[in-house]
């Protein structure tokens, strides 16, 4: 009589059952493992995504001559400074050209309370599109109307606790404790955006004409005493911008990309730079993306810690089981029996592990997207396992038996050497 | 600062405008990056029609920069001017896109070469008739429009361009789509490029 070999993954089942408490707890150590390691896979493409939707529907940012994550950073991410300004007839001649269908100045150098003030067109709020070409959105308010209206990120209202209406007054320069300030002519909040997860949320928008406002009564960068111009008078004065730092282009036809930008990158009355947002984009994140490999190493660690915790139970539970291995025996079941069995009750506490994972990540997802979403900006999209995933998957469960193959060879060797003998 | 930054810029403006009328050309110095063996290939696709543009340094195609002098190198220059007005030889397109070239343009420009044609330079007609006998950096300048019946279909694309130019050892593509902007590199040694995310 000898044990049919399809009844081993039977006997796997019915013996884990008889050790339900230790192999639940097994599969659960596999499953929070296979969890963090599809969640972090997540929230990497997530954030990768995140961040090149930082900016999307832009064909061009045109900037003073540099380089182009340069250009990025002090355009689209605010950090650091432009190495010049571009001239208001340059934008002009640009914004004439035929293949541009719309064009947004943007002036940063002011600041308040730490977050930067940028000088724009209310153009700004209807083609600056993040995540898919998602429009900004008020949360309260509107776009700027007055001249000193200004419209702040969802991050500057609530550091600042502003609400529509509120006064704010910039300072001159960056930082956030300044020593000049333009208090002779306070901004209103007009509107607060919705959070975006992008730098618009650490950002005070307001009109280019009201950066020249705040500026007019000012030389080499002090106020002048006793020329004070007032708030009223300066709306009677001619507040077309002299430079801006730099501009958003919106193309008719992409197919115009790489000629525009080459003229601008050729135009010769100025030195200007011309870069593709999404390109530079792209570049800035093979910067930044090491941390992505170093989150990736770190959970396959844990899955590989897991693993072994498995090996462990399945070790220590092995010299109690030595009467089942004899009975085994005893009926008939060969030693490559008892192999194939352990080593089925490995890959089945991995399989049942890696299911109990993904369905743990996918009920975590589901709770917890709106929370990521609110409070970091991070988009997770939730679809199916891609076939990387898939793949990842297969392989835990595969390593996960050939990880039983360990205990089992030990128990293979004892049954030989036991034979039925028991020694208590 | 910025104002002032502002006015500094504008004096110089009107100093290169004013007192050096006669020598604008002289008075504009600039050169681009130049690097031997690498060039840049823009492929802008919308809807069905493609847009490639290739930038690469006379070293890469012919292997020299100067301006053609002996009849052998006339004669590569000729050849490679050929080879270049084929784009789909050079750069190997699915034949599931259907692309046919609409119009092809290779040009081979001196380093101070001549500006985009949509400025009114006067001194640029001048320009373009001088002879380029120095030791410059030529590079050469192809542009091709492309139009194709499932420009979807572009997903793959060989560059036997490795083939035909001995001295090119990369290039960097960028690639406009409607879903957004990407750049990516091609070698010698890693000569396809797979556009399935972008289209």
């Amino acid at each position: 009589m000898s044990v049919s070999r399809l009844i081993v993954p039977r006997l796997a089942m019915q013996s884990l059952r008889n050790r339900a408490l230790t192999a639940f707890l097994t599969v659960l150590a596999i499953a929070f493992s296979v969890t963090l390691l599809l969640g972090v896979e997540k929230v990497r493409t997530g954030a990768r995504q995140s961040f090149a939707d930082t900016i999307s529907g832009t064909d061009l940012i045109v900037g003073a001559r540099s380089g182009s994550i340069q250009l990025l950073l002090y355009s689209i991410f605010r950090i650091g400074n432009a190495t010049n300004n571009v001239t208001w007839k340059s934008y002009d001649d640009i914004a004439k050209r035929p293949e541009v269908a719309w064009m947004v100045p943007l002036s940063l150098g002011d600041s308040h309370h730490g977050f930067r003030v940028l000088g724009t067109t209310p153009e700004y709020f209807e083609r600056y599109k993040y995540r898919h070409g998602q429009t900004l959105k008020f949360a309260a308010g509107g776009p700027f109307k007055d001249l000193f209206d200004a419209v702040i990120g969802a991050d500057v209202a609530k550091a600042l606790g502003y609400k529509v209406g509120d006064p704010i007054v910039v300072a001159h320069g960056l930082g956030s404790v300044s020593f000049v300030e333009h208090a002779d002519k306070p901004l209103r909040v007009s509107g607060i955006l919705e959070k975006t997860g992008t730098p618009v949320d650490r950002t005070v928008h307001v009109s280019l004409e009201a950066i020249e406002a705040i500026h007019v009564d000012w030389q080499n960068g002090m106020p002048q005493p006793g020329q004070n111009i007032s708030a009223d008078d300066v709306r009677k004065m001619d507040l077309k911008p002299k430079a801006i730092t730099a501009a958003l282009v919106g193309l008719k036809s992409k197919l115009a990309t790489f000629k525009l930008q080459r003229a601008i990158n050729e135009y010769r009355e100025e030195p200007l730079s011309a870069v593709m947002p999404g390109a530079a984009l792209q570049e800035l994140w093979g910067l930044v993306g090491t941390a992505e490999t170093a989150l990736a190493v770190v959970s396959v660690m844990v899955v590989a810690t897991a693993l072994l915790g498995m090996v462990t139970m399945i070790l220590t539970t092995l010299n109690e089981r030595r009467r089942e291995m004899a009975i085994l025996r005893s009926v008939g079941a060969r030693p490559s029996t008892v192999l194939g069995l352990l080593a089925t009750e490995a890959g089945l506490l991995t399989l049942a592990g890696v299911a109990l994972g993904v369905v743990l990540l996918y009920a975590a997802l589901f709770a917890l997207r709106p929370w990521v979403d609110a409070t970091y900006g991070l988009n997770l999209d939730i679809d199916a396992p891609t076939s990387r995933e898939w793949l990842m998957l297969a392989g835990i469960v595969v390593a996960g038996f050939l990880a039983g193959l360990l205990p089992a060879m030990r128990a293979y060797r004892l049954s030989l050497a036991d034979g039925m003998t028991v020694r208590t | 600062m910025r104002k002032r930054a502002l006015s500094a810029f504008s004096v110089l403006l009107f100093a290169v405008a004013f007192s050096l009328p006669s020598s604008a050309e002289e008075a504009h110095r600039e050169l681009g990056a130049h690097v031997h063996g690498h060039g840049t290939l823009n492929i802008a696709v919308e809807d069905n029609r493609v847009s490639l543009e290739l930038e690469a340094p006379g070293m890469d195609i012919v292997g020299f920069e100067h301006a053609a002098k002996t009849d052998d190198q006339k004669a590569r220059v000729d050849a490679a001017n050929g080879i270049l007005q084929r784009p789909l030889d050079i750069f190997v397109l699915p034949a599931a896109a259907g692309c046919t070239v609409t119009s092809a343009d290779v040009k081979v420009e001196a380093e101070h070469h001549d500006h985009d044609d949509d400025h009114d330079h006067a001194k640029d007609e001048k320009a373009s008739g001088h002879d380029h006998d120095h030791e410059g950096h030529n590079q050469f300048h192809a542009t091709y429009e492309l139009a194709c019946t499932t420009a979807a279909q572009l997903a793959n694309i060989t560059f036997d361009y490795f083939k035909h130019f001995a001295g090119a050892q990369g290039l960097t593509v960028n690639v406009v789509t409607s879903k957004g902007q990407s750049k990516f590199e091609v070698s010698r040694d890693k000569p396809t490029l797979d556009l399935g995310g972008v289209l």
